[in-house]
C-alpha cells in the first residue's frame, strides 16, 4: 500500500489554476472543433497531460501554457481524423490558387464552412487564423516545414473559398 | 485591401463546461497528481468508500422477449409491471425492495443474454472507473442518466456491470423488511471466484469467506447478501427470490414453461433451483 505523496509542492498549484482556467481550456477547445463532447475528451486530455508536465517538473502553470497543451491536442485529434479518413491525398490534389478575394466573410457560415474541411485543412486555418499564430509557428505546431506549411495554408484558403461560396450559392 | 480571411480571428472566450463533467475532472487529476496518473493506491480510493458501495441497486434480468418475461415472472410471482419503456425494450417490475427491471435490447458489453445485469452502488464513481481500470477491467467514462451518473464496466475476465454514484447519506436497502418476490441473495459465478474476489474486494472493500460448497465464497459487506461461485467456469448472475410457499412456487414454475428442482432443506430454509422459460437461472427460498 503506497502512501500518495502529499508533500509534492505543485499539486495543489496544478487543482488551483484547473478550477481558474477550465472555462479558457473548453471555451478555447470548443470554439475550435465545434462539438461539446470532443471538446470535453479533449479538455480532460490536456488537463491529464498537464499532470504528466507537472511531474516532471518543466512547466510553468499558467493558462498560456494550458491552452498551448490544448493547441496541440487539437491537432492530434485532426491528424489522426486525417489519418482515419485518408483525406490527406484527396487535400492535396486540390487545384492551388491564391488570387486576391476581396470579400466581407458572414461569420456563421464561415465557421460552418470551416467545419466542413478536410482535418488538416482546418488545422491550418484555425492556427493561422482564428489563433493568427504566424506561419513559423504553425509550422511548428503541425511538424511540417515552413515552406509545406506556407503550401497547406495556401491550398486550405482556396478549399476554404471554394467550400465558402459554394455554400453561399447553396443559400440562394 | 484587407485579407477577407482575418475575420475569422476568433480571441479566446472562456466557457464553463457542464459542472458534471468539471467534476468528475477535477477528480481525475487530484488522483493523478496524487498517485502517478496510472495507479490508484488503497489508501485513496478507501476514502472514497463507504460501507454502502457495491450494494445492488438495480437489476436487469436480459432476455429475448420482455412480453413473455411477463407471462412468467407474472404468473410465479404475481408481479406487475410498468408499462413498456419508449426504448420499446425495457420494463419495469412494480413492488421490488430491490429495483428490478427486465430487457430484450442489446446487452451492455460482457453481459450475456439470458442472464443478469447487475447495477452496483459506488461513491465515487472516477475513483472506482479509476480502480477497475488498474485492476485490469475496463470501464467507460462516467456519464450522466436520468437516474444518476453512470459508468459501464466489465472485471478482469470481462464480466460486464454497472456503476451508479450515490451519495453516501442515501438509505440502503431496508435489511429484513423482505416481501414475496424480492430478491434476498444474488450468487455470482464470475468463471475463477478467486480471481474475481481479489477484483471486486479491491474495488467495493467486500471481504470473502469459504462457502459451503467448492469453489464458494460467502461475501461480507454487500446488500443484498451476496455469494461467489466458480462452479460454472464463466459469468451467470443467479437471483434468489423469497416465496412464501415453496411447493407452490415450484409448481407455478413448472406450470409456467420453467424447470424446479423438488425443493431441498438448507440451513436458511427450503431451496429450489429453477430455470425461466427463456433460460435464466434463478433460486427460490423460502426462509
Amino acid at each position: 500500500m503506497s502512501e500518495p505523496s502529499r508533500a509534492d509542492p505543485e499539486a495543489p498549484d496544478l487543482l488551483t489554476l484547473y478550477d481558474q482556467a477550465l472555462p479558457d481550456v473548453y471555451g478555447y477547445l470548443l470554439s475550435r472543433c465545434g462539438n461539446a463532447v470532443l471538446a470535453e475528451d479533449l479538455t480532460a486530455e490536456t488537463f491529464l497531460a498537464a499532470v504528466a508536465a507537472v511531474r516532471s517538473r518543466t512547466a510553468v502553470l499558467n493558462v498560456a501554457w494550458l491552452i498551448g497543451i490544448a493547441r496541440h491536442k487539437l491537432v492530434d485529434h485532426w491528424r489522426a481524423q486525417s489519418r482515419e479518413q485518408r483525406q490527406l491525398r484527396a487535400a492535396y490534389d486540390t487545384a492551388c490558387e491564391d488570387d486576391p478575394w476581396d470579400e466581407r466573410l458572414d461569420a456563421l457560415r464561415a465557421q460552418q464552412t470551416l467545419e466542413s474541411l478536410a482535418p488538416q485543412h482546418r488545422a491550418a486555418l484555425v492556427l493561422r487564423y482564428l489563433d493568427d499564430l504566424s506561419v513559423p509557428q504553425v509550422a511548428t505546431e503541425l511538424g511540417r516545414t515552413r515552406s509545406a506549411t506556407e503550401m497547406l495554408i495556401v491550398r486550405a484558403r482556396a478549399a476554404f473559398r471554394r467550400a465558402y461560396e459554394e455554400r453561399s450559392d447553396g443559400d440562394e | 485591401m484587407s485579407d477577407p480571411m482575418e475575420a475569422l480571428r476568433r480571441p479566446l472566450v472562456p466557457l464553463a463546461p457542464d459542472p458534471a463533467f468539471a467534476a468528475r475532472l477535477r477528480e481525475r487529476i487530484r488522483l493523478a497528481l496524487a498517485e502517478g496518473g496510472t495507479m490508484t493506491s488503497d489508501t485513496e480510493t478507501a476514502s472514497a468508500r463507504t460501507s454502502a458501495d457495491g450494494d445492488a441497486v438495480f437489476l436487469s434480468l436480459q432476455v429475448g422477449d420482455t412480453a413473455r418475461a411477463r407471462r412468467f415472472y407474472g404468473a410465479v410471482f404475481g408481479w406487475e409491471f410498468g408499462p413498456l419503456e419508449e426504448d420499446g425494450h425495457s420494463l419495469q417490475v412494480q413492488g421490488q425492495s430491490l429495483p428490478l427491471g427486465i430487457w430484450d435490447g442489446p446487452p451492455p458489453r460482457g453481459v450475456g443474454r439470458p442472464d443478469v445485469h447487475i447495477v452496483y452502488r459506488v461513491t465515487d464513481i472516477a475513483a472506482a472507473v479509476a480502480t477497475v481500470r488498474s485492476l485490469g477491467g475496463t470501464a467507460d467514462e462516467p456519464q450522466p442518466s436520468p437516474y444518476g451518473v453512470v459508468a459501464r464496466g466489465t472485471d478482469d475476465q470481462g464480466n460486464g456491470f454497472t456503476l451508479h454514484e450515490m451519495r453516501p447519506d442515501a438509505p440502503r436497502q431496508a435489511a429484513g423488511g423482505v416481501r414475496p418476490g424480492d430478491v434476498v441473495y444474488i450468487t455470482i459465478s464470475p468463471g475463477d471466484e478467486v480471481r474475481a474476489s481479489r477484483f471486486y474486494g479491491d474495488l467495493f472493500g467486500w471481504e470473502f469467506q469459504p462457502g459451503r460448497v467448492p469453489h464458494g465464497l460467502q461475501i461480507t459487506g454487500p446488500q443484498p447478501m451476496m455469494g461467489m461461485w466458480g462452479g460454472t467456469g464463466r459469468q451467470v448472475i443467479t437471483l434468489n427470490y423469497v416465496v412464501a410457499d415453496i411447493e407452490a412456487a415450484v409448481r407455478r414454475v413448472r406450470d409456467a414453461g420453467g424447470t424446479a428442482t423438488d425443493p431441498t432443506r438448507e440451513p436458511y430454509g427450503l431451496s429450489a433451483g429453477c430455470t425461466d422459460d427463456q433460460g435464466i437461472t434463478f433460486g427460490l427460498s423460502q426462509l
